[in-house]
């Protein structure tokens, strides 16, 4: 992995075969639930490459690990991928969900996240991980049920409790 | 700030998503994929299933937690190609292999199954299950490997330790040298899971779990439901031998052998065909021993000598429940031998007892059998008493390796139960010895062994 992060900071081309090689299965696993078509999935992880190129100086290892910075490129990569499909529009940069937003926008938004982090931190650990697994990778509730073992009833039962929770911690109703 | 109240359950849930955009925390990265619970849960089966620690139950406990961890890891990952699909079925049958073995331990039919040729045949089924468990998780990580294009540890090393293990103890290879050797593979095992399981990384993505009808917990939940109930019947049912208590006159009895000093209180018990058989006997040797049940208490003791102050402790028995009456009536050509146990102190618990004897003819140098091996169990109760065969006497012939070379030896072995009412338990059992050398003074050596279940554990 070192190998890898050295090499595409010195651009080295040769390293996104190796790039390919050994994270393309966790590429795919972050795409899949976002975007269903195999030729979507396969184009997304070309455009992904290529924001890893262009991108991987803003990686920091201080903030997190190789993986950790990847899975949010992806993920955020695949979105807009998958906007794009859907309303046709350019390209948005990945840190941006969606049209670009004004900058009150922008401030109400950074807000939100930071009171729903703060909600979050709270919840228990296996909690957290249903809610990332549901709101962050997006995943169907078939596949977060597969994963930990439980029955779809059961995702669902704990999804709903954990969406009454976290509206009580963020101060409705 | 958005106004959490006015917003509907979609604009929740859109807001919820498009709120974290950042980069997700460690914790989540590493938790959230297709692969770890599963290969986690195979791992630590296996582990656990390896590892053998015999104090506080933990070689029943751990085999037993392994062998579910071990199918709920497969389970989830059954789908995902064939060896997968393999290692599941297989890790049903070892589940349900463990299960058997727990139930029949809270049954009398584990003392016939252990030692006998159809549970040597079991053990022998469990490790080949098990060698094929390995095979089959080395077989599908090898599988993922290939699919993946990515070099993981498919586990090689450990279906290697543990080929090695299946040959020690097939060779049946003692000593401290053998100890030390399983200590390291144990160690190289441990360390051979754990690799598997930190260097699956990335390659695990690709893995495609199974879905399930019912969840990991509920499977859980019933298999201990299950083993509860089935443990919980096979108490109250099977736990005792089927014993045919009738009431029996127990009339006065007199023998000439009493003068001799045979004790008069074990002849009431003794059948006629005894008695008569014992009559005009030349001699009498009785040996009474009384043996403790209960842990005693500790007396301490201290003095002084040599201007040291010494302690001296030595456990102390207020009562001892056991008493056991060894006789040895010679008669015309032969010996009889009588062991008479009683219980002078009724003991908390009845379950099964049995009998071991290690008879005068156990080497068939100097001695040999000459009638059948009976006996009888009784116990009182409103002034009547009760008596019943033993549930079975058996006589078992075994080969022994000694630094003389092999010798022919035989045990005695009887197994009856007792029930929790009534008092004054006791029995006895006898046989007949001819000496194969009438010329040579020979010794009559036969010791008697008594294992007494405690509680219900």
């Amino acid at each position: 992995m070192k190998e890898i992060i050295e090499g595409l900071k010195k651009k080295d081309k040769n390293v996104t075969d190796e790039l390919l090689k050994y994270y393309s299965p966790l590429m795919k696993y972050i795409i899949s639930p976002i975007l269903a078509n195999e030729q979507d999935q396969e184009e997304c992880i070309s455009e992904i490459i290529i924001k890893v190129w262009q991108k991987i100086d803003s990686f920091d290892n201080e903030r997190g690990t190789f993986n950790a910075w990847l899975t949010a490129v992806t993920r955020n990569t695949a979105i807009n991928y998958a906007k794009k499909i859907k309303y046709h529009v350019s390209d948005i940069p990945e840190s941006m969900p969606s049209p670009e937003p004004t900058p009150e926008q922008v401030v109400i938004q950074k807000e939100t996240a930071l009171e729903l982090k703060k909600a979050i931190n709270t919840l228990s650990e296996q909690e957290k991980i249903l809610f990332y697994r549901k709101y962050y990778y997006l995943q169907p509730t078939k596949q977060i049920a597969s994963e930990l073992g439980l029955s779809e009833r059961a995702v669902e039962g704990r999804l709903y409790r954990l969406k009454i929770r976290l509206r009580k911690l963020l101060g409705g109703d | 700030m958005a106004d959490w109240n006015k917003l509907n359950e979609n604009d929740f849930e859109n807001l919820l998503k498009n709120s974290l955009n950042d980069i997700p925390p460690q914790n989540i990265v590493d938790e959230v994929s297709p692969y770890k619970d599963a290969i986690s849960h195979i791992v630590w089966g296996i582990g656990l299933t390896t590892i053998t620690l015999n104090f506080l139950l933990l070689n029943y406990i751990l085999p037993f937690i392994g062998a579910i961890l071990m199918l709920l890891g497969f389970r989830s990952l059954r789908q995902e190609n064939k060896w997968f699909f393999g290692s599941y079925i297989l890790s049903i049958i070892r589940l349900i292999y463990v299960l058997s073995s727990f139930i029949l331990n809270s049954t009398i039919y584990n003392e016939f199954m252990q030692g006998s040729s159809f549970a040597y045949s079991l053990g022998v089924f469990n490790t080949f299950v098990n060698l094929m468990i390995f095979i089959c998780f080395w077989r599908a990580l090898k599988a993922i490997k290939k699919k993946s294009n990515i070099d993981i540890d498919t586990g090689f090393g450990l279906l290697f330790l543990y080929i090695i293990l299946c040959i020690l103890a097939f060779l049946n290879y003692n000593g401290l040298i053998l100890g030390i050797i399983f200590l390291i593979i144990y160690f190289l095992t441990l360390k051979s899971l754990y690799t598997i399981s930190s260097k699956i990384e990335n390659a695990g993505y690709i893995i495609k779990t199974a879905e399930v009808k019912y969840s990991n917990e509920f499977v859980v939940k019933g298999i201990l439901i299950f083993l509860a109930v089935c443990t919980i019947i096979g108490y109250v049912f099977f736990h005792s031998y089927n014993m045919n208590w009738a009431e029996y006159k127990s009339e006065n009895k007199t023998s000439s052998v009493v003068d001799l000093g045979f004790p008069e209180y074990i002849l009431k018990d003794m059948s006629e065909e005894d008695i008569k058989e014992i009559e005009g006997a030349k001699q009498v040797v009785v040996n009474v021993d009384e043996h403790p049940i209960n842990k005693g208490r500790v007396e301490s003791t201290t003095y002084r000598e040599d201007g040291k102050t010494i302690t001296h402790k030595q456990t102390v028995y207020d009562a001892k429940e056991l008493k056991v009456t060894s006789i040895g009536v010679e008669l015309e050509n032969e010996w009889k031998i009588i062991h008479y146990f009683e219980w002078t102190h009724k003991p908390k618990f009845y379950g099964t007892e049995s009998i071991e004897i290690l008879p005068a003819y156990y080497h068939f140098e100097y001695w040999a059998l000459s009638s059948d091996i009976t006996g009888y169990v009784f116990y009182d109760k409103d002034n009547t008493v009760y008596r019943a065969d033993y549930s079975s006497i058996d006589e078992e012939k075994y080969k022994k390796d000694t630094m003389w070379g092999v010798s022919m030896n035989a045990n005695i072995f009887a197994r009856f139960s007792m029930p929790n009412d009534g008092e004054n338990h006791r029995g006895y059992i006898t046989y007949n010895i001819m000496n194969l050398n009438p010329d040579t003074i020979c010794i009559v050596n036969s010791c008697f062994n008594y294992t007494h279940q405690q509680s219900w554990l």
